[in-house]
């Protein structure tokens, strides 16, 4: 399968002391494919994927490597031209649904303004798609929706309309930041059965950050293990449960639970 | 699923601090339109000297009496009242848009353009802000321009602290990270994201900061550096009024109260915005 987003070398390190926070990490993500990436808080997963936007502060960190999208390296490109893949060719779904909407402006407003930052169309041909998106995230009444304030909305629907907002522009990489962290279990269904669903529909590339392997086990084609910067152990999703390799994949699927083997695939 | 889409009634109880709130923004809401209607609500040309009516008590044809040259006190007031408004407003307006440049920038930037604004803030800070306006008029000259550009050189430096630390704040949060994962450039995040969350803590430091605006021209025209004489201007009202002190002390003291309601409707008014933006001054 020919990979969409190749990471190769990817090191990441602080300027004030060169504190390694990533070291020399390579994988690929394919269209059409849910990668997942695991490991424990603290061990580089988020610098990781804000560092594919190269959306890290380049005054306290400095990051070396390829991070080629398609045939360009991202690290080469202008802030001007970067901020046309952000969001554009790599949409992100954030952590924490509740805060990643601008209190002041209703979420119609944020929708249009994303889409029209990256395709050139009217206000009303935005709000067109923005309800199209909406919709297609299963949220009722759409039109409601886009005068509602953030704080109106739940922090299910947030997540949802943000994954709406995220896939409206057709990305061709979905980088999801645990994305279902900060939500219920009801919800956290949904928002992985919409993620599973725009995986299917559009033939996006997925890189989905958790913690919860549980989560993985259930999305996810391929699994990357990170542990303290460094990509420990990368496999098929089955191979990766049923006959763990490194130590530390096999005592983080313990600490789980799930020992080797224990998953009914 | 049906979304619960109520908005909170505007004025769902009248409490205490909405009455201040309303009858602060009234009395000088109309305030400011008798300054501007100085010209057709005034009974007599401020200017106009008529020795024969010196020194008046308040009668039906001088509503406050006349001052020392016979020139009609509510005349003088009213057009008073266009000056200390009217600059006060082109100090504060002029002030914290320099200062609303420079703060966000230092914050939004950091490093060494941060440190470089900031210890020029903290230069100008070091001084106590009337010293360093009487320093500054000292150099340009007493004059009314003279004076405002002083205030101007000063008081940005209080607005650019403040929302430098604000931006700093808001820099960190969520959704600004989110603004830039969507490709918003840096203009569109301080326009969209950055400028009107800023806008509620503005509004009650510049409600604030009018009073003292306002405390500064008359402070400054009461030394005789601001508003010439004749020019009609409360601070310059009771520096004229002050040889009467003894024979006539409403000289000073109609300009004195209209310069004391005026900043404690403007920090009534402050307080009360603070306090519905649960905000901590």
């Amino acid at each position: 399968m020919k990979p969409v987003l190749s990471v190769e070398h990817l090191t990441i390190e602080t300027i004030a002391d060169g504190q390694p926070l990533v070291q020399n990490i390579s994988f690929q993500l394919a269209a059409g494919q849910i990668t997942g990436l695991v490991g424990e808080s603290g061990c580089g997963k988020t610098v990781t994927s804000l560092a594919l936007l190269r959306l890290l502060d380049e005054k306290v960190i400095r990051q070396s490597g390829r991070i080629l999208l398609d045939a360009t390296d991202l690290m080469t490109l202008s802030d001007r031209t970067l901020r046309r893949v952000r969001g554009g060719q790599i949409a992100f779904i954030m952590q924490n649904p509740m805060s990643a909407f601008t209190p002041v402006f209703t979420i119609g407003h944020q929708l249009m303004e994303t889409i029209r930052t990256h395709d050139q169309c009217s206000k009303r041909e935005a709000k067109e798609r923005a309800i199209e998106a909406l919709l297609e995230v299963n949220l009722e009444q759409p039109d409601r929706i886009l005068k509602a304030y953030p704080f109106e909305l739940s922090g299910g629907m947030l997540q949802r309309v943000m994954i709406a907002l995220a896939v409206c522009l057709r990305p061709h990489v979905l980088i999801a930041d645990e994305p279902t962290t900060a939500l219920d279990v009801y919800n956290q269904k949904l928002v992985l059965y919409y993620l599973e669903k725009v995986r299917a529909t559009y033939d996006t590339a997925i890189l989905l950050i958790s913690h919860d392997l549980s989560v993985i086990a259930e999305m996810a084609d391929h699994v990357l293990v990170m542990r303290e910067g460094e990509i420990v152990e990368q496999a098929d999703v089955f191979d990766l449960f049923d006959r763990p390799q490194h130590p530390y994949t096999r005592r983080l699927l313990e600490q789980h639970g799930l020992q080797a083997g224990g998953m009914n695939a | 699923m049906n979304v619960p889409l109520g908005r909170p009634r505007l004025l769902d109880r009248l409490s205490n601090q909405r009455l201040i709130l309303i009858g602060c923004s009234v009395f000088l809401g109309l305030l400011f339109l008798a300054a501007l209607a100085a010209p057709w609500l005034a009974p007599h040309d401020p200017y106009l000297v008529n020795l024969a009516v010196k020194l008046q008590d308040p009668s039906w044809t001088y509503p406050l009496g006349t001052d020392h040259l016979g020139r009609c006190t509510l005349s003088r007031l009213l057009y008073g009242a266009r000056v200390s408004l009217g600059f006060a407003v082109l100090i504060f307006a002029s002030s914290l848009l320099i200062g609303l440049l420079i703060g966000t920038l230092a914050g939004y930037i950091g490093g060494w353009v941060d440190q470089l604004l900031m210890r020029f803030c903290d230069g100008v800070m070091a001084f106590p802000s009337l010293i360093l306006v009487l320093g500054l008029v000292g150099i340009f000259g007493p004059g009314l321009k003279q004076v405002i550009i002083a205030l101007m050189l000063v008081q940005w430096v209080y607005y650019a602290r403040m929302f430098r630390g604000l931006v700093m704040t808001l820099k960190e949060k969520n959704f600004i990270a989110a603004a830039r994962v969507n490709g918003s450039s840096h203009w569109k995040i301080f326009r969209m994201h950055l400028l009107p969350n800023i806008l509620p803590p503005l509004l009650v430091i510049g409600t604030l900061e009018m009073g003292w605006a306002i405390m500064d021209i008359s402070a400054m025209s009461f030394l005789g550096l601001g508003v010439q004489s004749p020019g009609a201007e409360w601070g310059a009202m009771i520096h004229e009024g002050k040889s009467y002190i003894r024979t006539n002390p409403e000289l000073m003291i109609y300009p004195g109260v209209m310069i004391m309601l005026v900043i404690a409707s403007f920090n009534l008014l402050g307080e009360s915005l603070s306090e519905r933006f649960g905000m901590n001054k």
